[in-house]
């Protein structure tokens, strides 16, 4: 009956367990498993599979990687982690059940599936890593059975030995297990095994081309740390947009409350998709230009290389949206992103370079998941909605040739407005960039070159607002004044927040109730830092 | 259980039989087969590793016959990838040394057995030199990671690593040049803290500051002189900007660049005037032949970048004493950038001193992006230049280098994607015309089509280098640079 009871409480707890990792992973955690999926790129290609040979544990880096590729559905990621974690447990409670801790093995399985699970929290660790672990656990579980003591030394040393090839680090799972069964076994000598164990790796580092302390801890460690829930928010704002929910994207931003560069940019790139970019620019928290473009270069941070392309890729500036998607995939942990090979090859088709273009269509062709997305896209068997897709985006390339820098914003966008006028996304963020640095010289200038020369005219209050700063500072003149065609309602409001703000001394928390969303309060109180 | 084995060995004859489709009812067609790389009608040295291709059709399999006379090479895949098996492809290498191979390519195309034109192989006594060195680096160029300095054995397949960025603390590493094409004398430069040129020299590994006060950057562009006692080396202030439109996207230019040699036995920089004139820019230095002259490219400094179309490099040379090391007073210009209106890069000259091989492009120094970027063949004793019509394509085609018997030079061409370079050869005969030329042969046809990586600066050696990736960590991490003055 007590053993009954007992067996109810592990499968309860275990249930319990499953269902917390579960619900965790998939409801607070999950686009970390896009990420992870879309940060490789596994091709079913004989030289591609063979590329795993080039490093330790490369039958844990294959299954690994070929099961990460389904985290490209919803749910699956949760589930494969969490049963990945429930086979490292189960591995975990049999190999402490040799020992004849089987009061404690369970506990230890839980043990060391949750520190395995908190390992995940970090972006950049694999299922390889969790594959390694296992594989060792299941070289001991094979090790156990064999009788005859010769057979058990040859099987010990292979083991070692083998077992690194296949799983990397993992084999030391499999040597510390051993250890311990020959310490309780009182059969010491074949603790010399440890010395193979740790020989392997660096005799083999040079072939490996790995530095002593990889050698030792290749495919990955992992590492203890807390949940990331403001990477797991970008993310989720990333994949939203990629996903084409910009809807999504906007409720997830403000839900987030968090007041970050990267939060803006997709705020404003999904506003600007829906075009109410002026409408809401000061409904959110602005960073001056950060939350429009991300700065590109070595030294940014990963995610911020990451989503960096996806404004250019939207303005039509694809030299920058290929350099920043170029960028990505090279600073992606295996130097291969698959979203980031979609980006290019879209880039290039764009571009009509149809070789380049064939490049990247070739590599996605061996994927098993985007497969399809490449075929439909092959030159000659585009579908209509797809080739109708390109011509659209093909008429906001730039014309004309010109040298810039990459953070060079302004160049940048004035260009493609030269090229083509009616490239509204273009227009709406040079605006909005000149009066995010409260640059009114330059917004004005823009908004005559831009809007009032071709007929572009831009009517959101915003804009209006700032175009009063730019009069009421400049005393125009009144046919000036007729130019803008500012409603009378504005130039009210207008008058009466100078009137508040002279009267209280320029204090904002008479204004801010009442002008706290205008362009005015922000052209006086927000303060820009640079950097 | 005698019953099963025999099923399961039937079971594997039938499925070994299914990987070897046989031809029937061919039906000929009048095209060239469409194989990639393009192998057809080119010529090869007798010493090349199998060209190994692939289908770019629906094929679902293919029979391969490459004849010589008597001597057959018949290969059947499944698939659309046509690989040699190595023993056979030198047999009939050897055999056919001096003569032309046959080759007849049967493919099982949407059900349909078709043959193709046959093409053909010119197998040349002119061996290649069999090893070649190279930089693997994403087509990114103002950044890098997982960067490896990589040499290739061209007789087959067998590829190392002589530096890893991972071993060298993720530093950055220029490429890997040769003197003379000799493993024995090579040096290349690793970027960051603790970096450093590596100079390999009679075997022996040296880490050199090649800089002093007066240079403005450590060596950039460099060559070495015949004797392995000097090399000459360009300094340069770079600066990386990009294009508007798609088809040139990065653009980079000097604000600054000298050129100096360096004693490598007195670590010691010299220059001179000529070499080192605020008022031009000078690049790209290499010694003749016989080491008696420095070429160099060189331009009028100019207002940056906004007249950058206007920035075209000429070619020149001044003379060199290597007993006295002195440079001789006067410059002959040897292309000239105002007449001919193009600029000129990478001047090369062959190990016979007979001709000296650059690139052309409209403007610029940086032209892996410049798809007018052509190879241009000087003769060194009529001046006549070749424009290389058979070698250029109509995208980047640069970073060339000689093979030490001067019969084959080896160049990076971006021809296939315009995106990625790789390296392709070219063969000179005695009377000096040169041949189509065939990128570098690789064990799986399908390899160009899934790397992620540019080969960058391919140059050619005699044999293999006397170290290997772990050498150049333990060097770098346990050695001090030396200082030059």
């Amino acid at each position: 009956m007590k053993d009954r009871l007992s067996k109810y409480y592990t499968y309860g707890i275990l249930a319990c367990w499953t269902i917390a990792c579960f619900i965790f992973f998939q409801f607070f955690y999950s686009y970390h498993f896009f990420f992870k999926e879309q940060s490789q790129l596994f091709l079913l290609t004989p030289d591609y599979i063979n590329s795993y040979f080039d490093k330790p544990a490369w039958l844990a880096c294959l299954a690994g990687d070929f099961i990460t590729q389904f985290y490209y559905y919803e749910f699956a990621g949760a589930a494969i982690l969490t049963l990945s974690l429930l086979i490292l447990g189960d591995l975990t409670r049999r190999s402490f059940d040799a020992f004849g801790f089987s009061k404690f093995s369970f506990g230890l399985a839980i043990v060391v599936m949750t520190l395995e699970a908190i390992c995940h929290f970090n972006s950049n660790f694999s299922l390889s890593s969790t594959f390694a672990l296992i594989g060792g656990f299941a070289l001991f579980l094979l090790y156990l059975p064999i009788k005859r003591n010769l057979f058990r030394w040859i099987a010990a040393i292979l083991f070692t030995i083998f077992g690194y090839w296949l799983f990397g680090y993992g084999s030391f799972v499999f040597t510390f297990l051993l250890i311990g069964i020959n310490i309780k076994r009182k059969d010491w000598y074949k603790d010399s095994i440890l010395l193979i164990a740790f020989i392997t790796p660096l005799f083999l580092r040079g072939n490996y081309l790995l530095t002593w302390q990889e050698s030792l801890t290749y495919p990955g460690i992992g590492s203890l740390q807390k949940p990331n829930f403001v990477t797991e928010a970008i993310l989720s704002l990333d994949n939203e947009l990629y996903f084409g929910h910009p809807q999504k994207v906007i409720r997830l931003a403000r839900k987030s409350n968090l007041h970050l560069p990267e939060v803006s940019y997709f705020y404003n790139l999904a506003q600007v998709e829906q075009g109410t970019l002026a409408d809401s620019l000061l409904t959110f928290y602005q960073p001056a230009f950060l939350g429009l473009f991300m700065k590109t270069g070595p030294d940014e941070p990963l995610i911020d290389l990451y989503i960096g392309n996806e404004i250019y890729y939207r303005l039509g500036e694809l030299t920058l949206a290929e350099h920043s998607a170029i960028l990505a995939d090279i600073f992606s942990p295996t130097h291969r992103n698959v979203r980031m090979i979609k980006r290019l090859a879209e880039v290039n088709l764009i571009n009509n370079d149809t070789t380049a273009a064939m490049k990247y269509l070739r590599l996605l062709n061996n994927t098993l998941l985007y497969r399809k997305w490449a075929e439909s896209r092959i030159p000659n068997k585009q579908t209509v909605d797809i080739k109708l897709r390109i011509q659209e985006r093909r008429k906001l390339l730039n014309r004309t040739d010109t040298l810039r820098t990459p953070n060079d914003f302004p160049t940048i966008l004035r260009s493609l407005l030269q090229s083509n006028p009616d490239n509204r996304i273009a227009l709406d963020y040079l605006l909005c960039y000149d009066l995010l640095w409260k640059n009114i010289s330059n917004f004005k200038k823009d908004y005559d070159r831009f809007c009032i020369q071709t007929k572009h005219k831009r009517t959101n209050r915003i804009y209006r607002e700032a175009i009063l700063i730019y009069l009421a500072g400049k005393n125009a003149s009144l046919e000036e004044w007729e130019r803008y065609t500012i409603p009378q309602g504005i130039r009210k409001d207008f008058m009466n927040y100078t009137e508040i703000y002279e009267k209280n001394n320029g204090n904002g928390m008479a204004l801010k109730d009442r002008y706290g969303k205008t362009y005015w309060f922000y052209f006086h109180f927000a303060t820009l830092k640079r950097g | 259980m005698k019953r099963l084995i025999r099923y399961a060995t039937l079971e594997v004859l039938i499925l070994l039989i299914g990987c070897t489709p046989r031809p029937a009812n061919i039906k000929d067609i009048a095209t060239p087969p469409p194989i990639y790389p393009d192998y057809t009608d080119i010529t090869i040295p007798c010493n090349i590793a199998p060209l190994n291709f692939l289908l770019r059709n629906e094929a679902d399999a293919v029979e391969v016959t490459a004849q010589y006379g008597g001597k057959i090479l018949k290969i059947n895949c499944k698939g659309n990838e046509v690989c040699f098996p190595i023993r056979e492809w030198k047999a009939l290498m050897q055999f056919a040394t001096g003569k032309e191979v046959s080759v007849r390519v049967i493919a099982h195309v949407n059900g349909r057995w078709l043959q193709y034109l046959p093409f053909r192989w010119q197998v040349t006594a002119d061996k290649i030199d069999p090893f070649m060195s190279y930089r693997l680096i994403e087509p990114g160029y103002e950044v890098w990671n997982a960067i490896q300095l990589k040499q290739r054995d061209i007789e087959n397949f067998d590829e190392t690593t002589i530096a890893d960025y991972h071993l060298v603390n993720n530093a950055c590493m220029n490429c890997h040049i040769y003197g003379n094409q000799n493993p024995n004398l090579s040096l290349f430069y690793v970027r960051g803290k603790g970096g450093g040129t590596v100079l390999n020299r009679n075997g022996k590994l040296r880490k050199l500051e090649l800089k002093n006060k007066q240079t403005i950057s450590t060596g950039v562009y460099g060559s070495f002189h015949p004797s392995g006692r000097f090399g000459v080396f360009s300094s340069n202030i770079i600066i990386p900007i990009f294009h508007a439109v798609d088809s040139k996207r990065l653009e980079v230019y000097d604000t600054k660049s000298d050129v100096f040699v360096a004693d490598f036995d007195h670590n010691r920089i010299f220059s001179c005037a000529q070499l080192s004139d605020s008022t031009v820019l000078e690049t790209f230095p290499t010694f003749s032949a016989d080491g008696k002259y420095i070429y160099f490219c060189s331009a009028r400094i100019i207002k940056l970048p906004e007249k950058i179309k206007k920035l075209k490099y000429s070619l020149c040379r001044i003379s060199f004493n290597a007993a006295k090391g002195t440079f001789g007073t006067k410059v002959d210009t040897l292309v000239n950038a105002r007449l001919t209106r193009r600029s000129v890069c990478h001047p090369k000259v062959s190990p016979d001193g007979k001709w000296i091989l650059y690139t052309v492009a409209d403007y610029g120094t940086f032209l892996i992006w410049h798809r007018e970027a052509d190879l241009q063949m000087m003769n060194l004793q009529t001046g006549a230049i070749n424009p290389l019509k058979i070698v250029n394509s109509n995208r980047s085609d640069t970073y060339h280098s000689w093979s030490s018997t001067s019969r084959w030079f080896v160049f990076a061409s971006k021809r296939d994607d315009g995106v990625y370079g790789k390296p392709y050869f070219c063969y000179i005969d005695k009377q000096g015309n040169v041949h189509k030329p065939f990128v570098l042969p690789q064990k799986h046809p399908s390899f160009y089509d899934h790397t992620l990586k540019s080969f960058n600066i391919p140059e050619l050696s005699t044999g293999p280098l006397p170290f290997n990736a772990i050498d150049i960590e333990q060097w770098m991490k346990h050695t001090q640079a030396e200082k030059f003055h």
